[in-house]
């Protein structure tokens, strides 16, 4: 069967469509690893989520596509997918962020995330890591804008608060 | 230390931004192994040219959450093997195994979709007598689904 020209002009759009979202999940993988390990604090775990939150981009191509903003897409999935890790029991024992660095500080920062719910750990992520407005952190939170704000009070005192215990 | 505790976290995140890369997302355009983070900690796995690796897990019923859990963690501790339509999970109290967990076999799950890294298959496995699926086993440059080997279709599980 003959295929129109419309047809493969539409197909030729189609693979650089799917080429260019190839090429931004590549991309934006250290972005999405480095946000990963922000929230959750273990390299492994990080993996897991960036990997998770690749899977979940690329069955969802069609929509990269289209979005209008692909990495504030990218982050909402990044962090989504770091939430339900958080979620986990975890069976195994994992390498610090920074255990070559300095282990006691590193350590020290991360055991105080640890103790704290992992949405004021996305919270604190985004705020002091991605460095994101109010606006982008309500979009990848999926929260009303409206409740940022004491959403990052609480985050921060729940911080001060585990940290000086 | 600083007097708000506030700055030891944004030298914890710049530790972050600096943090190395792991060589699975160092690799190059998808579908290239990157899969093969999971593999290589577990000594690899490439048998008739599939590259198995365990990567997610879906729970079908909050009640199954620790079988699932158990299984989740044979991605970091076990070795898995494919030996033609056979998904054999090792047995024993392994670490975070439970030893009612076993493997029911395999099923296809999205067949239809065009590129292999994206195809993947169930792993089910039995707790309580009913058929569980605890975790979707991704394939990596595998060859084409055989029809036949489907479960829905007479077959027994999946084969190259």
């Amino acid at each position: 069967m003959q295929v129109s020209l419309t047809s493969q002009i539409r197909m030729a759009v189609e693979r650089r469509s799917h080429a260019a979202v190839d090429v931004l999940l590549r991309d934006a993988r250290p972005t999405m690893y480095r946000l990963a390990l922000a929230i959750v604090g273990r390299p492994d775990t990080a993996e897991d989520v960036t990997q998770e939150a690749l899977i979940r981009a690329s069955r969802s191509r069609e929509k990269l596509r289209t979005v209008a903003e692909p990495a504030a897409w990218l982050r909402a999935i990044v962090v989504r997918c770091a939430l339900t890790a958080l979620a986990r029991p975890r069976f195994d024992s994992q390498q610090d962020v920074a255990s070559d660095a300095d282990p006691t500080e590193a350590m020290a920062v991360r055991m105080t995330l640890e103790r704290l719910n992992p949405i004021d750990r996305a919270v604190l992520a985004l705020v002091h890591f991605e460095g994101l407005t109010y606006g982008e952190i309500a979009l990848a939170l999926d929260i009303p804008v409206g409740t940022v704000a004491s959403r990052l009070h609480n985050a921060r005192e729940a911080f001060r608060k585990e940290w000086r215990k | 230390m600083t007097s708000d505790p506030l700055d030891n976290l944004d030298a914890f995140y710049e530790e972050c931004r600096t943090a190395p890369l792991p060589a699975s997302l160092t690799a190059g355009p998808l579908p290239t192994p990157w899969w093969l983070r999971l593999a290589a900690p577990l000594g690899g796995l490439s048998i008739g040219g599939l590259l198995v690796l365990v990567l997610t897990t879906y729970p079908s019923h909050p009640s199954e959450s620790v079988g699932v859990e158990a299984a989740r963690a044979l991605t970091r501790s076990q070795y898995l093997a494919v030996a033609g339509q056979q998904l054999p999970l090792p047995t024993g109290n392994h670490a975070g195994l439970t030893p009612e967990l076993s493997t029911e076999g395999l099923a296809a799950t999205n067949p239809h979709l065009s590129t292999p890294w994206e195809r993947s298959v169930s792993l089910r496995t039995v707790r309580g007598g009913n058929p569980v699926e605890v975790e979707k086993v991704q394939f990596c440059n595998a060859p084409p689904l055989q029809p036949s080997s489907h479960p829905q279709n007479g077959g027994t599980g999946w084969t190259a």
